[in-house]
């Protein structure tokens, strides 16, 4: 809590004051340290890859998408055909067919095997690296953890940015909580893509919110200089970084408006495929962390009955194999695919028989992620399944070996101490063992 | 008859005056007690000390401490024009007295106490019944002991949401309610030995369970009726021997068994036992939680009385003299012990009262210096050589906008997110326009310092754009309708916004800005817009 890492406006504040930047009023503090931040932009920052996180809620069947068992009896084969994709015996299941394409640019992790099998803690599990109430400590979404990695960016921009609909914090606080990194690592949620950020513009005249701007600033600064203190400066620079999205270019991200409709379109009118749309609009400003949850009917992927599954069937599964396809191209056109790894998982698999009355129930100790692009997606398989899909015969992936691989190719070190107060917490906990054929 | 009974009135009216003023004289000697505490440790360091703050800024301070809210206009002018000498003593006084003191402190000690797991309704019903009990003076010892034993339901029993609270994915905890047991009632941050022991401290991973094994009992009462709702009731007034009442399986003593989840020492059972202390001798068949409750809030008890005056002064200064406020350990060093000591017998002494308490600290020359630093002090963090500028919470900024603008409530649009329940269809969240702003503005965190600006580009966006905060507002409406001379609006907006009178440079500077605005309606609302947008009234300074 004490490191103010994106704060280093005490000092740079002293060091702006010295330079005589300070105390100049009439034309706005605000431009000039906006200005003064853009021109120390890191550059260090563009190496990094990127992630975008499609969440299928409730945890999709592996039999029924990327680890299909043909070959075993109707109970446990269900009723999906499976399609060739370019990857040579990489079957997938005909539902999601349009990924068949992009599957030699995918890494398949058919091995996992994580021991948690309760929406919520394998949803933190999965979320985190960490048990829930493992320590008394709320430990780091993903997403938080990349945001603490990356410089806070000069265009105002987020590094965290949460989309979907049916985001509930009380339910689902999971998704979007920083633990113990703290609020600053907070993502941006966009739960209605349609509404985009809110009140990003004034409601008065560019000309009349600007001399606002400047009177608040000479009045902000007489503060600042009889309290130089810690929260004075966060607060001012929170209003610099908000002014500064307002003015950004990356902002018009949030406005899927500007897209061509025959682009948004094609990622289908629904919040996915918008979610999707808005994670590639994002990236391509230069978001680090993109997570893109996918519950479009209350069930989400949670597929118990016959009624859930044939939810699944028919809106969650054209509305993936819509979305999901939209951003891969796109990310590949822009040359962007390599650089930016894109995670498709839930929170768990999905038993291998059907039940008698339809539907599969939770299942953690055998199932499927899928991660493509990244620099390391060729088409790989890692580990396998019996034929059944109900044991990991080769190569079992535990949550913190998914974790740390994970952190490993977003250039982070699992190994890497953060700190919870005055107490050292790892990335990710002991013991992993990244993916090493993936790391190459 | 008659005589006597007015006899005895005016016996009992004397008792009051005299002991009034007895409390007063304590009042000053404790004061003073920890301004000499405080002056030793920067004499020593060579730090001086700021001066104390003008009235106008411990108006604005104490208020917002004490109460949770700016001071109204009315309530400025009269206290700057107030040449009493008891003035301050006075003001605190009252603060401490009105209803929105015990309502303040109900907020801030429930989000350390509940966490963020618990509903809604439970969390109201909590907060309303530890406002009352402040507000009519009931002892810290009283709360924590009804907290820690309580049985029930919230409706019927509003201290029994402290162990409700304590879940995880709706069931009830024990190592939850240890955890929160020690940390916010000793003071000591024992969750890290859930798992394994203490990493500076001889504290064992058994020192842990032996605190978690007095809730080894605690067992939902009433069946939970919604899916997402959490237990509405505990208990552990039960036969643990009697069939047909299935408690916890394993509760065959006072004991717990390491689960699973908790790393190291998977399966050891652990006796009851208290922290640094003795085991007691509990009998099976009865509730274990009333002997921990008296060993927490004994005055024996070496941490009890020093985590809460730690965790009080925190909450007005900013920081604790333990910091991290919940940290105590023999390795952390308090940055004044003998004033921690001597806090701590005095709350001892007055059977744990936290008016008592407050009153005395907010009548001490620390807690009214002002928060500009001077020469030699700007770099002091510890000393209390000057306020700390503290953030306003997300409840008190919301009362604060509403007393700005001279409006009943604020009009919520924003943060509106879309709720579904499993198996439910999707629906709006519910909650009135406070609640909204609050879940929108709520960026801290239980280990968040009072010090922390947290507040992110949504919640800057909102208040920079949302029309109603650059549209005027009432107070402008009626500095229009009285026809104010320009000075006099001016005035009247500081007044109203932050509390005091501008200075000759802001003057100047409004002067220049008005005199390019035609419209003087539109000028005093951009004036408004820039005071509420301004750090000096985000911040408790």
């Amino acid at each position: 809590m004490h490191s103010h890492k994106f704060l280093p406006t005490r000092r740079e504040l002293l060091r702006l004051s010295a330079a005589g930047v300070l105390g100049v009023s009439a034309s706005g503090w605000l431009d000039r340290l906006a200005a003064h931040a853009a021109e120390q932009a890191p550059s260090s920052g563009a190496r990094h890859k990127k992630c975008i996180l499609i969440w299928l809620d409730g945890g999709s069947s592996h039999h029924d998408t990327f680890d299909m068992k043909p070959d075993a009896p109707d109970t446990i084969r269900g009723e999906f055909r499976p399609v060739q994709t370019s990857v040579p015996g990489l079957l997938i299941s005909e539902p999601l067919s349009r990924l068949a394409p992009f599957m030699n640019r995918a890494a398949v992790i058919r091995s996992m095997s994580t021991g948690e099998g309760e929406h919520s803690r394998a949803r933190i599990f999965m979320h985190t690296g960490y048990r829930a109430g493992v320590g008394g400590l709320r430990y780091p979404t993903m997403g938080s953890i990349v945001s603490n990695e990356r410089e806070i960016s000069p265009t105002g921009m987020p590094n965290f940015v949460v989309t979907g609909m049916h985001l509930n914090p009380a339910n689902h606080s999971y998704v979007s909580s920083p633990g113990y990194l703290g609020p600053r690592h907070q993502p941006l949620i966009v739960a209605d893509q349609d509404r985009g950020v809110e009140n990003l513009r004034s409601s008065l005249s560019a000309a009349d919110h600007g001399a606002r701007l400047s009177l608040l600033d000479d009045l902000a600064e007489g503060f600042l200089r009889t309290h130089p203190s810690d929260a004075a400066t966060a607060q001012r620079t929170a209003y610099q970084r908000a002014t500064q999205l307002m003015r950004s270019a990356g902002a018009r991200a949030f406005d899927l408006t500007t897209e061509p409709a025959a682009i948004r379109d094609r990622y289908g009118n629904h919040a996915f495929g918008k979610g999707c749309l808005l994670a590639r609009r994002l990236v391509e400003t230069g978001v680090p962390f993109v997570e893109v949850y996918h519950a479009p009917t209350p069930g989400g992927w949670d597929s118990h009955t016959t009624e859930r599954a044939n939810e699944v069937k028919n809106i969650a599964m054209p509305q993936l194999n819509q979305g999901l396809p939209s951003l891969l191209h796109d990310l590949d056109v822009r040359g962007l695919l390599d650089e930016t790894l894109v995670i498709c998982m839930g929170e768990f698999g999905r038993t291998p028989n059907v039940k008698p009355g339809g539907g599969r129930d939770h299942y953690p100790r055998a199932w499927t992620t899928v991660l493509f692009g990244g620099g390391v997606g060729r088409g790989q398989i890692i580990g396998r399944t019996d034929s059944r899909g109900s044991t990991v015969e080769d190569r079992p992936v535990s949550g913190i070996d998914f974790m740390a691989t994970i952190c490993t190719i977003l250039g982070i070190d699992p190994n890497k101490n953060n700190h919870a107060g005055p107490r050292p917490v790892r990335v990710v906990d002991r013991g992993a063992n990244p993916i090493r054929e993936l790391l190459g | 008859m008659l005589r006597s009974f007015r006899c005895s009135l005016l016996t009992l009216a004397f008792c009051v005056v005299a002991g009034a003023a007895y409390a007063q004289d304590v009042v000053a000697v404790r004061a003073k007690r920890i301004d000499g505490e405080i002056a030793k440790r920067l004499q020593e360091k060579k730090i001086p000390a700021s001066p104390l703050a003008d009235d106008a800024e411990f108006l604005r301070r104490v208020t917002l401490d004490l109460t949770g809210q700016i001071p109204s206009y009315e309530r400025t002018t009269t206290f700057l024009a107030d040449r009493d000498p008891k003035r301050r003593a006075k003001l605190i006084d009252e603060l401490l007295e009105s209803p929105e003191f015990g309502k303040h402190f109900a907020v801030i000690l429930s989000q350390l106490l509940l966490g963020t797991e618990i509903a809604a309704p439970q969390r109201e019903i909590f907060k309303g019944w530890l406002a009352a009990e402040i507000n009519k003076g009931q002892t810290w010892d009283k709360l924590v002991h009804a907290m820690i034993t309580a049985e029930g339901e919230a409706k019927t029993n509003p201290a029994a949401v402290f162990v409700l609270a304590q879940t995880d994915d709706n069931k009830l905890m024990p190592n939850l309610m240890a955890a929160s047991t020690t940390r916010y009632f000793l003071g000591v941050q024992l969750q890290c030995a859930e798992c394994h022991n203490h990493p500076f401290t001889n504290w064992k991973q058994t020192e842990f369970w032996g605190m978690a094994a007095f809730f080894a009992k605690v067992k939902v009462a009433t069946p939970k009726k919604g899916q997402s709702d959490g237990p509405v009731g505990l208990t552990e007034s039960f036969a643990a021997t009697d069939p047909k009442k299935k408690g916890p399986a394993a509760v065959k003593s006072a004991s717990i068994t390491i689960p699973a989840t908790a790393g190291k020492s998977v399966g050891k059972v652990v006796k009851a036992k208290f922290l640094e202390a003795g085991e007691p001798v509990l009998d099976v068949e009865r509730p274990f939680r009333p002997a921990l409750a008296n060993w927490v809030t004994s005055p024996e008890n070496k941490y009890f009385a020093r985590a809460a005056v730690n965790r009080l002064w925190f909450v007005l200064f900013g920081r604790g003299i333990v910091n991290p406020v919940d940290d105590m350990h023999a390795d952390n060093e308090p940055t004044h012990p003998e004033l921690l000591q001597a806090l701590a017998d005095d709350f001892k002494a007055s059977s744990f009262n936290l008016k008592h308490f407050v009153r005395c600290v907010c009548n001490s020359e620390a807690y009214q210096r002002t928060s500009r630093p001077v020469k030699g002090n700007e770099d002091d963090r510890d000393g209390f050589s000057h306020m700390a500028v503290k953030v306003m919470g997300p409840e008190v900024l919301y009362d604060a906008l509403t007393r700005a603008l001279g409006v009943k409530e604020l009009n919520v649009t924003t943060g509106k997110i879309a709720t579904t329940g499993k198996g439910g269809a999707a629906k709006t969240s519910a909650g009135n326009n406070r609640d909204k702003f609050i879940k929108f503005f709520k960026t801290q965190d239980a280990d968040s310092l009072p010090t922390d600006f947290t507040h992110g580009i949504p919640q800057v966006l909102n208040l920079m754009n949302d029309p109603q905060f650059n549209k005027g507002g009432p107070v402008v409406d009626r500095i229009i309708a009285a026809k104010l001379p320009r000075d006099e609006a001016v005035e009247r907006l500081y007044l109203t916004v932050l509390s005091r009178r501008p200075n000759s440079d802001e003057s100047k500077r409004l002067s220049r800005y008005l005199d390019g605005e035609p419209d003087p309606a539109r000028g005093y609302a951009s004036v408004l817009w820039a005071l509420i947008n301004s750090p000096e009234f985000i911040l408790n300074h």
